[in-house]
């Protein structure tokens, strides 16, 4: 059943997936187990395919999506059962002034997909509402998003900004006009030029790689 | 007598057009936009034929005509002569060093030089890169004064399309503007689908009073901010520009309001494989063939976005898609072309590439020239004259006609390979960007000298101004 789960998931059924999700909680089979052996596996080929370019955008939302609604049926069983530990808790937003919201999105939702707890801020976020949800959830990491080359620079002030804060989340981000030359230049902890990218990113940023 | 022109038939006809003309009149009476701006929508809200729903406004079909046909595009007499021309930049951050030839970020330098070179060339258009080395609060508005101290036509007439990024920024444009001369406008970029930025829209609407220009522009992508389809995208943008249109209409009487022909019915590509903008696809190029007939059917200026590339460097690719993309938009009617010198969906900027577009335009220019047809082209009594075996090398009319007869390359030279060894084995890239550093040495145009010491004057105090640096910083 198992490797069913993961078809599903690779398939982007989110029916499937869901319904054997849902059958495999009520035979009495843990969470965590689901999560670890059906769910994980089959979003790690999609991740795997979507580096190779064989599987494209809306195959891997739809797979995405997948493993969020069965990730939601496991949850109210984690409390009694364990587990629903995740890779790491992240902050996102784009920053202030930028109202464009498909990178950051898709960057959230992979994230997630992949294991980790996402804060999703929104669009034109200012930087102490970041800092405040990252203290607030003690945030591993915070991913900061810009389109525009004027928003780009206010990344510089932001991450400024959070180490002054005194927070222990590392920085990464991303967008169209952002280069590992001006990543590297801001003194973030690290960019990436795509969602995929953006997952193992985070993965080495928490140590979980 | 002139041999017919070359053009091509089909795409979008008439019935199908006004199909959609009418389908996005009713999506905008039906459906509406979001307008997040409680001022704005207090003053739409005072005329008839708009109706509020929350934050969503929609407008009667007669009341969008009146907004389109109110619209005047004061296209400049290069464009009316029919003469073709590329716009070449639009802000970008990054470039090729016009001197090793690495990627790097684009300094004020930079500008300097790119602005020269596309002088020399004609081109027209936004200024090419963003001064990365100075202050976010100053760069759009030195990119404006560099403009306009080292060119004739750049930032300056309707091909232009530059941000002002804040209220006080524009001020200081417009004061420059003012101070030389030179066009000023004001541009709203929607947000697909159906909305506008909010703080874009409030700088337009603290605008409002002074009689200004504003333009309208939207860039819907094809299955991420519309319909997967490109037809169901030009259509979104269709009724996204009608309606954005309309909101400024209402909202800045005083200044004339129209669509940015730079974007005129944009509706982009998408690579879901790669999840990037694409510019210079089959499908992009097929989407340039309905914005062309589409500007027809409105009595738009034509300018086509057919020098972009996804190739992130001056190669092959980006030479295949551009010119392919330019001589299809070239037969179906465009004279004028946009996005020279942008490389990697626009991300880059490299100098030496406009000097190669400059000649792929010239190239294409050439095949699509007219022709005259007559007895004296015929050349009949030459044919007559020559005896079997004979030549036409010293006939009078081969002297005569011959420089003038053939399009002589500048770059794509003709050599055989004895001569190209003995011209030093260059590469195109080599060549261009030789030429490209001779033409910067050489350009020699430069604004009256007591405007330019005007336009110091204004720049230094912008660099003084804290309400302008607080207008682009983040709060913390």
């Amino acid at each position: 059943m198992f490797e069913e789960l993961k078809a599903s998931i690779i398939a982007g059924d989110q029916e499937k997936a869901t319904g054997l999700t849902t059958k495999m909680l009520n035979d009495g089979i843990g969470p965590q187990k689901i999560l670890k052996e059906g769910l994980v596996p089959g979003m790690d080929v999609v991740g795997e395919k979507f580096r190779s370019y064989e599987m494209w955008l809306p195959e891997v939302i739809l797979s995405a999506k997948a493993m969020k609604a069965s990730t939601e049926l496991l949850k109210p069983y984690w409390d009694q059962n364990g587990g629903g530990e995740t890779l790491g808790k992240i902050v996102i937003a784009t920053v202030e002034g930028d109202v464009h919201d498909i990178g950051k999105n898709l960057v959230s939702m992979m994230l997630e997909s992949a294991g980790f707890e996402m804060t999703d801020l929104g669009v034109n976020v200012k930087i102490q509402a970041i800092i405040d949800a990252a203290n607030r959830v003690d945030a591993d990491l915070i991913g900061l998003s810009a389109l525009l080359t004027t928003t780009m620079l206010a990344m510089k002030s932001a991450i400024k900004a959070i180490r002054g804060s005194g927070s222990k989340a590392k920085v990464m981000v991303g967008g169209s006009p952002i280069t590992q030359e001006y990543a590297s230049e801001i003194e973030s902890d690290g960019f990436a030029p795509d969602a995929l990218r953006a997952i193992t990113l985070a993965k080495k940023l928490v140590g979980k790689s | 007598m002139k041999i017919e022109n070359f053009g091509l038939q089909g795409g979008l006809n008439k019935e199908q057009i006004d199909y959609m003309h009418e389908k996005a009149m009713w999506l905008i009476e039906t459906s509406g936009i979001q307008v997040p701006h409680e001022g704005v929508l207090k003053l739409l809200a005072e005329h008839d034929g708009v109706t509020i729903d929350g934050d969503m406004a929609k407008f009667k079909p007669e009341l969008v005509q009146q907004a389109m046909d109110a619209a005047v595009y004061d296209v400049p007499d290069y464009y009316k002569q029919g003469k073709w021309f590329m716009s070449a930049g639009a802000h970008q951050t990054a470039c090729y060093d016009l001197e090793t030839g690495k990627l790097k970020q684009a300094t004020s330098d930079d500008l300097v030089k790119f602005i020269k070179l596309g002088d020399a060339l004609d081109t027209v258009g936004s200024a090419p890169v963003v001064p990365m080395d100075v202050p976010v609060h100053l760069q759009h508005i030195l990119m404006h004064k560099t403009a306009w101290e080292n060119s004739r036509y750049r930032c300056n007439d309707i091909f232009e399309h530059m941000d002002k990024p804040s209220y006080e920024c524009a001020n200081y444009v417009h004061e420059m503007a003012q101070a030389a001369g030179k066009r000023f406008t004001f541009g709203i970029w929607m947000i697909s689908p159906k909305s506008f930025d909010a703080h874009n829209l409030d700088v337009a609407y603290r605008l409002r009073d002074k009689g200004i220009p504003m333009w309208l522009a939207t860039m819907p992508q094809a299955g991420v901010t519309a319909p997967i389809s490109i037809l169901g995208t030009v259509l979104q943008s269709m009724y996204e520009h009608f309606a954005g249109l309309t909101v400024l209409y209402l909202m800045n009487p005083k200044g004339n309001n129209y669509i940015s022909p730079n974007d005129a019915f944009e509706a982009n590509t998408f690579s879901m494989k790669y999840i990037t903008f694409v510019y210079g696809s089959v499908e992009y190029i097929q989407h340039s063939l309905h914005q062309i007939a589409l500007c027809k059917y409105y009595d738009l200026p034509i300018i086509v976005k057919s020098l972009l590339t996804s190739s992130q460097e001056p190669d092959a690719h980006a030479a295949a898609e551009m010119s392919i993309h330019t001589l299809i938009a070239g037969l179906a009617g465009a004279r004028a072309f946009r996005c020279g010198g942008l490389l990697s969906t626009g991300e880059i900027y490299c100098g030496e590439w406009v000097v190669v577009l400059n000649e792929i335009l010239q190239y294409i220019q050439n095949i699509l020239k007219e022709e005259e047809f007559s007895e004296e082209r015929l050349m009949i009594q030459d044919i007559i004259d020559v005896g079997p075996g004979g030549t036409y090398i010293d006939k009078k009319s081969t002297y005569e006609m011959f420089r003038r007869e053939y399009w002589m390359p500048q770059l794509f030279e003709h050599t055989n390979l004895g001569q190209w060894l003995d011209l030093g084995q260059k590469t195109i890239r080599q060549q261009a960007r030789e030429m490209a550093q001779k033409l910067i040495a050489e350009h020699s145009y430069e604004i009256d000298k007591d405007v330019k010491k005007e336009l110091g004057k204004i720049y230094e105090r912008a660099k003084k101004d804290s309400d302008l640096e607080k207008s682009l910083k983040l709060e913390i």
